[in-house]
């Protein structure tokens, strides 16, 4: 199991398209993927449970993977944060 | 929590509509708000929530959609709570067609607004049994009261 802190850093937040990009890159993988915030844990394999999270930029959050593929689905992850999912700020 | 339901007017809930596309549910909505808000552009709304749709679909999976735009100049947001007689096509992430539709428009600036306004969404229509009323609704009265009446924790 890895636990990972990571930093919402996009202009907008975990907005619907980001939301929808982060579910769509923790779906392609096996292992289980959980997002915490405050005491708040959701699964990232859903849409509607990322979007509930209304984390905006500068939200602290805590990665939770746990499975066989976690490695490859951590750094996945942590790559389209820091890439603002590819938005321009 | 009950902020949310205070974005729909009167006005601004459609009950089993027979809508078919995606494209005759925007028309109707566009429409609507448009009604009410006579500084919004019928046409503008429009393409604003099919331009969105082409960034990726706003379809949340089990039948549920949150079509959005930002709007410049908006002062509040806006939401408009639609309910399809049968369910329509929408490139949803499962593949499924959606029958609920929440749509929303919020101030262009308004960046925490908005995520919190699509959490209270999510949350809401993450209610499976919640849904079902709203599907079981037969008309705008009865899915004004659910919708304004809604309480979720």
């Amino acid at each position: 199991m890895i636990e990972q802190p990571v930093e919402i850093i996009n202009r907008l937040g975990l907005h619907a398209r980001a939301a929808a990009k982060l579910v769509d890159c923790a779906s392609r993988y096996s292992c289980a993927i959980k997002l915490r915030k405050e005491s708040k844990e959701i699964d990232a394999k859903s849409i509607m449970a990322v979007m509930m999270l209304a984390a905006g930029q500068g939200s602290k959050l805590m990665l939770v993977l746990d499975g066989p593929d976690e490695h490859p689905a951590c750094e996945a992850l942590i790559a389209l944060i820091n890439d603002r999912f590819g938005e321009p700020d | 929590m009950a902020g949310l339901m205070t974005l729909l007017d009167d006005s601004h809930v459609l009950c089993r509509s027979t809508a078919q596309s995606q494209k005759n549910i925007f028309e109707l909505v566009a429409r609507g708000i448009a009604a009410t808000h006579e500084e919004l552009d019928e046409q503008l709304l429009f393409k604003k929530f099919l331009a969105r749709e082409k960034l990726g679909s706003t379809g949340l999976g089990e039948g549920v959609a949150v079509p959005h735009s930002r709007i410049e100049g908006l002062e509040y947001p806006i939401g408009y709570l639609l309910t399809l007689a049968e369910p329509a096509p929408y490139d949803a992430p499962d593949n499924q067609g959606v029958d609920i539709l929440f749509a929303l428009l919020v101030p262009e600036e308004s960046t925490q607004l908005h995520l919190d306004l699509l959490s209270e969404i999510a949350t809401l229509l993450s209610d499976n049994a919640y849904c079902e009323r709203l599907r079981k609704a037969s008309d705008r009265a009865e899915l004004l009261a659910l919708a304004t009446h809604s309480r979720v924790a």
